[in-house]
């Protein structure tokens, strides 16, 4: 009897994959803050971590050492049970982000045919970490940090799900593999038709900008607002529960940006793909399906670190919004925006499609 | 861009009365808000704009050299009358060559307005002075525990005794084991003659 890798590899593949990503989540995300900081640095002309490892690139392990070894503290108010689990539903919903997400055509850890809910869901419950710990710190400030992130999130989730739609309905599934792969067919590619364009730019700004408050980034970091609230929901917590609030939020930011490359910025596929011309430098011409894969992986990885970069340039350029401009924005501003476009971009599908069908 | 808006206090459902923090809101009470006109399709892309300039300037401070000194790798650019930690001056040449500039008068002590200088001064030897005058310092002390390095001191002296050097980073682990006393904080005269100085 001999073993059948190939089957083998089949059934094993999301949990190989699962492992893979986990792990690379957890690696990555140290260096993510690295990331944040020296570019922080550099945008106000100053040169960042420097003394741990070359150009303070273990900064970050040597600042989670820290953190892991300092004293675990629970408030004497604190609703005990609560004040425990919070972080860990903060972090964890953060990860599971990242099941739904495509890296290349063949690695991912599943493709459910809701994706794009479950994505919605788990972001949701995210906030309900950081409700449950301002609540039970028993703690004035974290209280007040708390009750400002439910109502932004409320807020903003709404935009931030009216705007995905607009990849859905193009692509006519909730999956985000399959948004994935229509963006090769699509006629935005396939026939250079530009009219697609419009609703997918106007909803890719709603969506960042409801990303940005989705994951408390600095416009919108009312729930931790450092001169306001002392640290916001967090304030009571120290060592490793800090540590995985800290984690989590990085986490919910790569995984708002892996979204949003999937999304509208063409997901795994190269930005040449319309031109005739890639076809002949594709790395799928000289190594064929891995080849295809490997080029796949990069172009994913320059697209959200790209995106990544932005949210941190975006953190070191604007300032707090007050907190009755941020529902007025969220409201009136965004909610409204996000509708009016969904609806052009139902009718540009509905028009296309009879286009179509009167040729 | 922004309008203006003017309304009383009671349409703000304010009117309960004084909070302690506010004038009481009534008739006759106008509160002036500044709020945007409405959410056009102007005013959305006026703000984009704005956030694009401000994305761009940061940008070029992104690109620009960065202006941190690694300080105790590199010497600290420091002004020529930076007024670091103090030294007590000899003559360098001329016939009182060798000898303290110090004489002992004790103005340094007066005008410090930290009391960080003692002064103990005495008769200097007629056979073999160490200063030019009829006295000089025994004791000269500073506790720079208490100075404020205002140079008031370095003004007041008439022989140019005390002089203040570039030396700034003067902290330390511990308090003990100077070479000269049991406070390492407590300069004494020994610690700020022909002191040697770094930067």
């Amino acid at each position: 009897m001999t073993l059948d890798l190939t089957s083998l590899y089949q059934t094993g593949r999301p949990y190989i994959n699962m492992l893979v990503i986990l792990a690379a989540i957890m690696g990555v995300a140290p260096m993510l803050v690295w990331i944040e900081r020296k570019y922080l640095a550099y945008y106000q002309q100053r040169v960042g971590p420097l003394y741990v490892g070359k150009f303070g690139i273990l900064q970050s392990f040597a600042d989670g050492i820290k953190l892991l070894t300092k004293e675990e503290l629970i408030p004497k108010n604190a609703d005990r049970l609560t004040y425990l689990v919070a972080p860990a539903i903060s972090m964890t919903a953060a990860f599971i982000g990242f099941a739904v997400i495509p890296i290349t055509e063949a690695f991912y850890i599943t493709d459910v045919n809701v994706a794009v809910l479950l994505w919605l869901a788990m972001s949701s419950l995210g906030a309900y970490g950081v409700i449950l710990a301002g609540w039970s710190s028993g703690s004035k400030y974290p209280f007040l940090g708390c009750l400002r992130s439910c109502s932004q999130m409320i807020s903003y989730e709404l935009s931030l799900g009216t705007s995905i739609l607009v990849p859905v309905l193009f692509a006519g599934t909730l999956s985000f593999k399959g948004i994935a792969l229509w963006w090769k067919e699509s006629p935005l590619v396939a026939q250079g038709n530009w009219i697609y364009l419009i609703p997918l730019v106007i909803g890719f700004f709603v969506f960042l900008v409801s990303g940005f408050a989705e994951t408390n980034r600095i416009p919108f970091d009312l729930p931790e607002a450092e001169n306001e609230l002392v640290a916001g929901y967090h304030t009571e917590y120290a060592s490793m529960k800090f540590a995985m609030f800290f984690l989590g939020e990085y986490v919910a930011i790569s995984a708002i940006a892996a979204i949003a490359v999937t999304a509208f910025l063409g997901a795994f596929n190269s930005p040449f793909i319309g031109f005739a011309f890639a076809k002949q430098f594709s790395l799928e011409a000289v190594w064929g399906i891995w080849g295809r894969y490997l080029g796949q992986l990069f172009w994913f990885l320059v697209k959200w670190f790209a995106l990544f970069w932005f949210f941190i340039w975006i953190r070191a350029t604007l300032p707090r919004f007050r907190f009755d401009q941020l529902q007025r924005f969220g409201w009136y501003g965004l909610l409204p925006v996000s509708l009016v476009n969904l609806i052009i971009a139902a009718l540009i599908v509905y028009s296309q499609a009879s286009a179509g069908m009167a040729k | 861009m922004d309008e203006i808006k003017e309304q009383t206090g009671r349409e703000q459902g304010n009117g309960a009365g004084g909070n302690g923090h506010h004038p009481p809101s009534g008739i006759g009470v106008k509160r002036v808000t500044h709020e945007p006109k409405k959410l056009g399709v102007g005013w959305t892309l006026r703000g984009l704009m704005e956030v694009m300039r401000g994305l761009f300037t940061t940008g070029k401070h992104f690109v620009r050299p960065r202006v941190t000194i690694y300080w105790p790798y590199q010497p600290a650019p420091l002004k020529d009358r930076f007024r670091g930690l103090h030294r007590l001056e000899r003559y360098e040449e001329g016939p009182y060559r060798g000898m303290e500039k110090c004489i002992g008068c004790s103005l340094c002590a007066a005008i410090c307005p930290a009391d960080v200088i003692t002064v103990v001064a005495s008769d200097n030897d007629p056979e073999n002075p160490k200063s030019p005058g009829e006295r000089y310092a025994k004791v000269y002390d500073m506790d720079m525990l208490r100075c404020i390095f205002c140079g008031l001191c370095v003004e007041a002296c008439p022989t140019e005794a005390i002089v203040m050097k570039h030396d700034f980073a003067l902290a330390d682990y511990t308090r003990h084991f100077s070479q000269h006393s049991v406070d390492k904080f407590i300069y004494h005269k020994e610690d700020l003659i022909d002191r040697e100085y770094y930067w």
